[in-house]
């Protein structure tokens, strides 16, 4: 093992900040650096930070060092909070092929709203590990579609392997698509129309006299979605084609839903009535492809004409394996025209201000989950160099990193880590 | 014909003859289809001489060149040096900018699974049969699919199409040049061979061991190779057996004639598998029936045979970050490529995705940086071979393009920035030396048929 990997620096560095961790009130300023709190509403990069056993103190761009202090050169680096997918299905699946590893969804066709993902969740999934040591800290866990419109409750997690889920029942998710339009019995309309009937008919769905009859509402669906109303509940509906969206917004607006749409393909014909209804858009900014009817318009600026006309704008990568690609996904969406503030703030703010929580920004008085990038955090060819979480330093290694170790130095012409043929 | 012919059989003879005679001259000047069925009709178009001035040159062939022109004409290379004077050019500014071959992606399914992607579009797995040697990709090609568009705005100017890989043996693969055509044949890159695909691993057990039929085990896809090459060997044995009469060579049979094909070594094996022990007993198989695997797909463990494959010179066209939607992609890393690399053997960035197709200089880029981040070195000017020469070798092609040389095929892109940038978009897109996509000119982007009229289609911004 060489010093001049910077894995063993780092390992014995954490090792040495987690010892005084351990024994005295610790002091970090990370200076020099170009730090993004994301704060609301403002634009605002700081050089430095202070932080008091992990507690973020202040933001200052001209600090006072405290005597004790430690203190990170952080060399010019861009400085961000952990990043925030805003719909993933982290923790709920390990192998897609495996279904026994897959929690996301039921096969049940009787169930939809009621469904709730909370106590499915694996602190243990290889796909948090993955997903953390490049940088994204926090999530929110929606379930998969089924065959009704209502998909059921997700919850939002922090990347870790000790009681991940902080708050459950943050949304309720939906979606309109085939499978559902066909157990509608094949018309879109009907999916919206029935909507539309159980929101205006909850009072007398949630009486006693109310008897479900074969595909009905069961009871418990009812409570559910009436749940959800009641309490302005985010509800999240994946959609993609703008008669769909529009038909959506107005029962938004009539019947007050809290409505997020999910995908969006075709959101940007309607930018503007997105905007006035005050509807975000949790979006894939790579998805371009006409690949069905319902998305004929999928282009690469869709994200950029929406922020344009007001709509605030989250990413999310639809492969929860690769949640680490939120980076590029945001820088591509920069290069088809999206200022670069509004890219970095819909992989870290955006998801938080959207379902209401208190990740993805940096503030005063909470502990730090951040990130020291080795250069543009939008940019490909840049890499988490440190990463705290929640007020601590932690490892960059996962099990790709031990994978690669045991293999590095096949190429070189050594034998590997174990004795194998 | 009579002993003792008339005058007037005579005269009727004569003229059969003669307008027999003049017939076949007709026939003959018109110098009808020299051509072979199913070759390509592709013609390079020709233009203007070009001279792309003052331009970082990313080579494909290993190195980096400041501030250089490059001189085209009739659609090759001509020049590459500093100052190129050439007053009949039309002169392309490169300052600022960066040229790199057009870039080559060995496994895609454009056109075979296209955008719509519905039922009745669905070509590209003929999932009745473990052994389907007999399809040929190219016969489900639509090349009206709109993600040819797109892949060439993302600088892509070659490409393998193939079969899915439900089967062992897949079908015939094809290498497609990304240009505006109502045929196939007019896509076909000219002399280029075809490739078989086969497949191991999960895929094949698992969509005829669905249907209780062999295989449904890795050991009964082995048995399934093996048994297939063991009747193509004997069918061209027979078929080269001089000794035999024409009544007793063996009938045409589609699938054989695919399997010896790569026995004779002009069908290219491309061959899906993941994990490194198939990949060694796919060796073996190979070794037994003496044909060559030209490159594993989807190899995500060949960082861990990265020597067996230099030794055995076989490429692997890999991902950068996809992992774990298999069991046998759980171990992927996104070192792969890299360490591939170094250990000697042919590494190659291939997509598989219409989505990621579009942007194969961005994977490259996070492949090169994987290493970095480890304090592996890779320079630009390898990491670009991933997608240019390399997968040019594999696919046989690499005598013609995926340089830029003298006297090679000009398939070049003009990158507005560094194109390991995730900010970096291609300009121009040329093949041949002809300009087909302009990122500034939407005269120059070509659409397909099915995105005519859709006004709200647009290929780029």
């Amino acid at each position: 093992m060489s010093m001049k990997n910077p894995y063993v620096f780092l390992l014995l560095w954490t090792m040495l900040l987690f010892y005084c961790v351990e024994t005295q009130a610790q002091t970090i300023v990370i200076d020099n650096a170009r730090i993004f709190p994301m704060q609301d509403q403002i634009e605002v990069e700081f050089s430095s930070v202070t932080l008091e056993n992990g507690v973020i103190s202040s933001f200052s761009n001209s600090p006072t060092i405290p005597p004790n202090a430690t203190v990170v050169d952080a060399m010019g680096k861009f400085v961000t909070p952990g990043l925030f997918d805003a719909h993933t299905q982290l923790g709920l699946e390990e192998i897609d092929a495996v279904s026994s590893s897959v929690h996301s969804r039921l096969n049940n066709e009787n169930i939809g709203p009621a469904f709730d993902i909370q106590y499915a969740v694996n602190p243990a999934s290889t796909l948090i590990q993955v997903n953390l040591v490049e940088g994204v800290t926090h999530a929110v866990v929606a379930p998969m579609p089924g065959s009704d419109f209502y998909s059921g409750f997700g919850a939002a997690i922090r990347l870790t392997n000790v009681q991940p889920i902080y708050k459950p029942r943050v949304a309720m998710f939906g979606a309109i698509n085939t499978q559902i339009i066909k157990k509608a019995g094949g018309s879109s309309s009907e999916v919206i129309a029935k909507l539309i009937r159980t929101i205006k008919n909850l009072k007398q769905l949630k009486s006693p006299r109310y008897q479900p009859g074969p595909g009905d509402y069961s009871k418990t669906d009812i409570e559910a979605i009436d749940y959800a109303y009641r309490t302005r509940l985010p509800i999240i509906i994946s959609v993609n084609q703008s008669k769909d969206i529009l038909q959506l917004i107005d029962i938004a607006n009539t019947l007050k839903l809290n409505l997020i749409l999910m995908g969006g393909a075709e959101a940007w014909k309607v930018a503007n009535k997105l905007s006035d209804s005050n509807i975000p858009v949790i979006l894939d900014p790579l998805n371009n492809l006409p690949s069905d009817f319902d998305q004929l318009g999928a282009r690469l600026d869709n994200s950029a004409i929406l922020q344009r006309a007001g709509v605030t704008i989250a990413f999310s990568d639809p492969d929860s394996h690769n949640s680490r690609r939120l980076r590029q996904l945001a820088g591509n969406a920069v290069a088809h025209g999206l200022p670069w503030y509004e890219g970095l703030k819909a992989i870290t703010r955006s998801p938080a201000n959207i379902y209401s929580l208190e990740n993805g920004f940096l503030k005063t008085g909470s502990e730090a989950s951040l990130v020291i990038w080795s250069r543009d955090p939008l940019e490909v060819t840049s890499w988490p160099e440190r990463i705290m979480f929640e007020g601590q330093w932690i490892s960059l290694e996962s099990r790709q990193t031990a994978l690669f170790k045991r293999y590095e130095n096949l190429s070189a012409g050594k034998k590997t880590g174990f004795t194998y043929q | 014909m009579p002993i003792n012919p008339n005058e007037k059989d005579v005269q009727q003879n004569n003229t059969q003859t003669i307008f027999s005679l003049l017939t076949i001259f007709v026939f003959l000047s018109m110098d009808i289809e020299a051509r072979e069925p199913y070759e390509s009709t592709y013609q390079p178009r020709i233009t203007n001489n070009l001279v792309i001035k003052n331009v970082t040159i990313l080579d494909g062939k290993g190195a980096k060149l400041l501030r250089t022109d490059v001189s085209i004409s009739a659609g090759e290379i001509t020049k590459i040096a500093k100052n190129i004077v050439d007053d009949q050019a039309k002169i392309i500014d490169g300052v600022g900018k960066w040229l790199t071959p057009g870039i080559i992606d060995v496994h895609s399914h454009l056109g075979v699974y296209p955008s719509p992607s519905i039922n009745a579009t669905s070509d590209g797995n003929e999932s009745t049969s473990p052994n389907t040697a007999r399809v040929w990709a190219e016969h489900s090609v639509w090349p009206q699919d709109p993600q040819f568009g797109l892949a060439l705005a993302g600088g892509v100017t070659t490409l393998q199409i193939l079969p899915g890989s439900a089967n062992l043996f897949g079908g015939r693969g094809v290498t497609l040049k990304n240009v505006p055509s109502r045929t196939v044949q007019g896509m076909k890159f000219p002399g280029a061979p075809q490739s078989l695909k086969m497949a191991c691993g999960e895929n094949p057990k698992r969509v005829y061991g669905g249907k209780s039929k062999s295989p449904s085990t890795r050991m009964g896809n082995v048995a399934g190779y093996r048994a297939a090459w063991i009747k193509a060997k004997e069918y061209q044995e027979k078929f080269n057996n001089s000794d035999l009469k024409e009544e007793d060579k063996p009938d045409r049979d589609l699938t054989m004639e695919t399997l010896v094909g790569v026995l004779n070594g002009e069908i290219l094996v491309h061959n899906h598998c993941y994990r490194a022990d198939e990949m060694a007993n796919m060796i073996e198989i190979a070794r037994e029936f003496d044909y060559k695997i030209t490159a594993f797909h989807h190899a995500v463990e060949s960082y861990k045979i990265a020597d067996l494959l230099a030794e055995q010179d076989i490429c692997s066209a890999m991902w950068v970050d996809w992992w774990g939607f298999k069991l046998e992609a759980f171990d992927a890393i996104q070192q792969n490529i890299g360490l591939v690399d170094k250990a000697g053997a042919c590494a190659i960035v291939h997509s598989d995705s219409s989505r990621d197709i579009q942007r194969l200089n961005q994977e490259a880029a996070k492949a090169m940086s994987a290493m970095l981040r480890m304090g592996k070195t890779v320079a630009p000017e390898k990491a670009i071979t991933w997608i240019t020469s390399n997968p040019a070798k594999a696919l046989g092609i690499a005598e013609r393009t995926g340089r830029i040389e003298v006297g090679y095929a000009a398939d070049l892109v003009l990158w507005n920035s560094n194109p390991f940038s995730v900010y970096s978009r291609a300009d121009l897109v040329l093949i041949d030396g002809y300009l087909y996509y302009d990122r500034n000119d939407p005269s120059k982007q070509p659409i397909t048929d099915f995105s005519l009229g859709q006004t709200h289609r647009k290929l780029s911004q």
